[in-house]
């Protein structure tokens, strides 16, 4: 007891002297505390070198494939065939170059296609929850959407594979179209739109979440003023309070094009597993079309990383990955801080 | 109170330890390496030797038993050793040589007795007897340490076909030795020799022979063989399949059903990806030089495949016969019925190896265990859906 009161003066006499005389600044800290500071300040230090070294291990393990191929990684495609090439010529030379270009249209196609899926209905949700809802109604929807955004993806998965791909296979593509198609690629149900609606579902409540949470937290005094002048809730939320939320909701879009991008299980069962480039000439069947991601790519494909080169063109994908995420985030950095420093103050 | 209470209870734990110890002096336990034998019926003493019951014994010590009700004889074999006894008679026999028994093997209760002694050292164990405790200490293989109780942990992993024979496996092994923790992962056989090869995991499942590209060091051990069967959906007409149309189909010469006696529908091909062990072992005996077409959709595992013929009426693809059940069909293959039965009598012929690969020679754990795959024990395990390679 004698003890823990020494403690406390001592805290506080130093804080005393130096708001009265201003000028003995900084009080003298106990040793504990120093020590949890500096031990804090190393595991910061650390885990921010931690990211540094992925990063690192990453790309050199990328480099030899990356190097070899050159612009082609991006540009051309094949990658089933370079893949089965590495694995049983076991990894010379000529079998270092890879075609991602299929995988990497898939990854922009799911993710985007998502995106647009979102940034329509999941907006519309938002504005719902945060502006429209009744009272009653508000607390148990917004902790539905919490809890939907926590499920894990592979659930997701499931309920794609079980339900979104023998309804597209049943009820969108016929015998006949199956069958004109079958030289270019096999239609059964697995498909960009599967992966679309799946993509959608997960990231859809993330979004909502963060979005309603950007529109909640628009200055209140521009509703207020606005409605005062006479203009309609609607048009108060359209002129209004949307474009004062724009970054929050911006920057929700763009943590859900981030979860979207690196989605791998979910996307390998309902997207066909085949590294094949969807063909816009085709009209709407290109929606129907089989696709793979970088992400699953690199689940299904796993199994030969006892192969040089096989791991290399993994990690290829995976420094692909690491790159958009990187992005993302810079991007995701400048909204959010542009949301603290424009327009006014919360209060 | 306390007193009386203390009193009580203290007279109550001595007469339970003493219905204990009279219990114990009126059987005869045996231990094996240990742990004590299970037996259906008791064992008894006959003219100062213990009698067990046949099966009980001979199954614990590794040994395959046959019962010959003409002759009244019982035939053991382990390895290369054979003994043989008769019900009521002195004589006995060793391998080809001659021995005369104290006591006689006897049927009680329709049971049949064996003497342990003669039996246990006969294949090669060592037989003590504690009077102390009317016990019987049976310990088997050369040295002390094999003797000793199994323990410690096994990982395992590799080709998702070896993964459920491999599991039952552990399974039955951890039973018996409950001291032993042992875990099996899938990953495919490229993830087995990797992992082996690295020293992550002490056994690599693999369902294809070693390669040269394969990393160098590994001791592979067959431990059965498997089928590979070409599966359809059950709603598909299709119920015959010639080696022909399979590599047409696989190659994409073939895209209609209707080419090969079925609806007019397209062929929507399911394979493995290429490090797979089973797709390795189809391309070699389907595909040959040629690749698989480039529209066939490439699943991880054998599960994904089954799953992805069961899902669509117009899909193909081949998996471990193991994975058969009943929501795919498998067509006949030239005029073959793709059957265990048929694959192991040889009329069936895309048979390949079920192998486990250990870095350097299995040693310690990993040895016992790879002798209890090959015992025939472990090889009758094998044989309920496997070809044992007995």
């Amino acid at each position: 007891m004698g003890k823990m009161e020494l403690e406390n003066v001592s805290v506080i006499i130093p804080e005393k002297a130096s708001s009265t005389t201003g000028f003995f600044t900084k009080p003298r800290k106990p040793f504990k505390e120093k020590i949890i500071e500096i031990i804090l300040l190393l595991l910061t230090v650390l885990s921010s070198i931690l990211i540094f070294f992925v990063m690192f291990f990453v790309i050199s393990k990328a480099i030899p494939v990356l190097k070899a191929s050159g612009f082609s990684f991006v540009f051309s495609g094949g990658w089933d065939e370079n893949f089965l090439n590495a694995w049983q010529t076991s990894g010379e030379q000529s079998a270092l170059k890879f075609g991602a270009l299929p995988l990497i249209a898939g990854t922009v196609l799911t993710t985007s296609g998502a995106l647009v899926f979102c940034l329509t209905f999941g907006l519309g949700c938002a504005i719902f929850l945060s502006e429209m809802c009744p009272a009653w109604l508000r607390k148990p929807l917004e902790s539905t959407v919490r809890l939907l955004a926590a499920i894990p993806s592979v659930i997701y998965g499931l309920i794609g594979l079980m339900i979104v791909v023998p309804f597209i296979s049943k009820h969108l593509i016929s015998n006949e179209l199956s069958l004109r198609m079958i030289k270019i690629c096999a239609l059964d149900g697995t498909s960009l739109l599967a992966g679309i609606i799946v993509l959608s579902m997960m990231i859809g409540p993330i979004f909502i979440a963060m979005a309603s949470d950007a529109i909640k937290s628009a200055p209140k005094i521009y509703k207020e003023a606005s409605l005062a002048l006479g203009l309609s809730h609607w048009r108060t939320i359209v002129k209004i309070i949307l474009p004062a939320a724009r970054n929050g909701i911006v920057a929700g879009a763009i943590l859900a094009a981030g979860r979207a991008i690196g989605e791998a299980i979910a996307l390998s069962m309902v997207t066909g597993s085949v590294a094949n480039l969807p063909n816009p000439a085709h009209g709407l069947v290109f929606f129907l079309e089989p696709v793979r991601t970088l992400a699953s790519t690199i689940v299904d494909n796993a199994e030969g990383m006892s192969v040089a080169a096989c791991e290399s063109a993994l990690f290829a994908c995976g420094s692909f990955l690491l790159l958009s995420c990187v992005l993302l985030s810079l991007f995701s950095r400048i909204f959010s801080g542009n949301l603290r420093t424009g327009g006014v103050s919360d209060k | 109170m306390k007193k009386s209470l203390l009193i009580v209870s203290l007279v109550a734990v001595l007469t339970l330890l003493c219905v204990q110890l009279a219990f114990a002096a009126g059987t005869i336990s045996v231990q094996v390496n240990g742990k004590a034998l299970s037996m259906d019926s008791k064992p008894f003493i006959k003219q100062g030797k213990v009698l067990v019951p046949m099966r009980a014994i001979f199954e614990t010590l590794g040994a395959s038993v046959k019962w010959d009700d003409k002759t009244q004889k019982v035939t053991a074999k382990k390895g290369s050793t054979e003994i043989a006894l008769w019900i009521g008679k002195k004589e006995a026999k060793v391998g080809s040589k001659n021995v005369i028994l104290d006591v006689a093997a006897a049927v009680d209760k329709g049971r049949t007795f064996v003497p342990l002694r003669f039996v246990a050292e006969s294949l090669g164990a060592k037989v003590d007897w504690v009077s102390s405790k009317n016990l019987v200490v049976v310990t088997t293989g050369g040295g002390g340490a094999a003797a000793a109780e199994l323990s410690g942990s096994l990982k395992m992993s590799g080709s998702t076909s070896v993964q459920p024979l491999a599991e039952e496996l552990t399974q039955v092994f951890m039973k018996e030795n409950p001291k032993v923790q042992i875990t099996v992962t899938g990953g495919g056989s490229g993830v087995g020799i990797k992992d082996a090869a690295d020293g992550k995991v002490n056994i690599g499942n693999v369902s294809r022979n070693l390669k040269d590209s394969d990393p160098k060091g590994l001791v592979a051990t067959t431990i059965a063989k498997d089928a590979i069967v070409i599966v359809v959906n059950p709603k598909n007409p299709v119920d015959k399949l010639t080696t022909d149309q399979v590599k047409k189909i696989f190659t994409g010469a073939i895209t209609n059903w209707k080419d090969i006696g079925g609806k007019n529908a397209p062929i929507i091909v399911n394979s493995r990806t290429a490090p797979s062990g089973t797709f390795d072992f189809f391309k070699e005996k389907f595909l040959g030089e040629d690749n698989v077409v480039a529209t066939a959709k490439q699943h991880a595992s054998n599960g994904l495949v089954r799953q992805a013929v069961a899902g669509n009426e117009n899909a193909i693809g081949f998996i471990s016969m193991g994975f058969m059940d009943s929501s795919v069909k498998a067509p006949t293959l030239d005029g073959v019925k793709p059957t265990l039965e048929n694959a192991k009598n040889g009329t069936y012929k895309v048979v390949r190896p079920f192998i486990m690969v250990t870095k350097g020679a299995p040693t310690g754990l990993a040895k016992s265990f790879l002798d209890f795959v090959l015992s025939s024990e472990g090889q009758s395990i094998v044989k309920k859906e496997y070809i044992s390679i007995q």
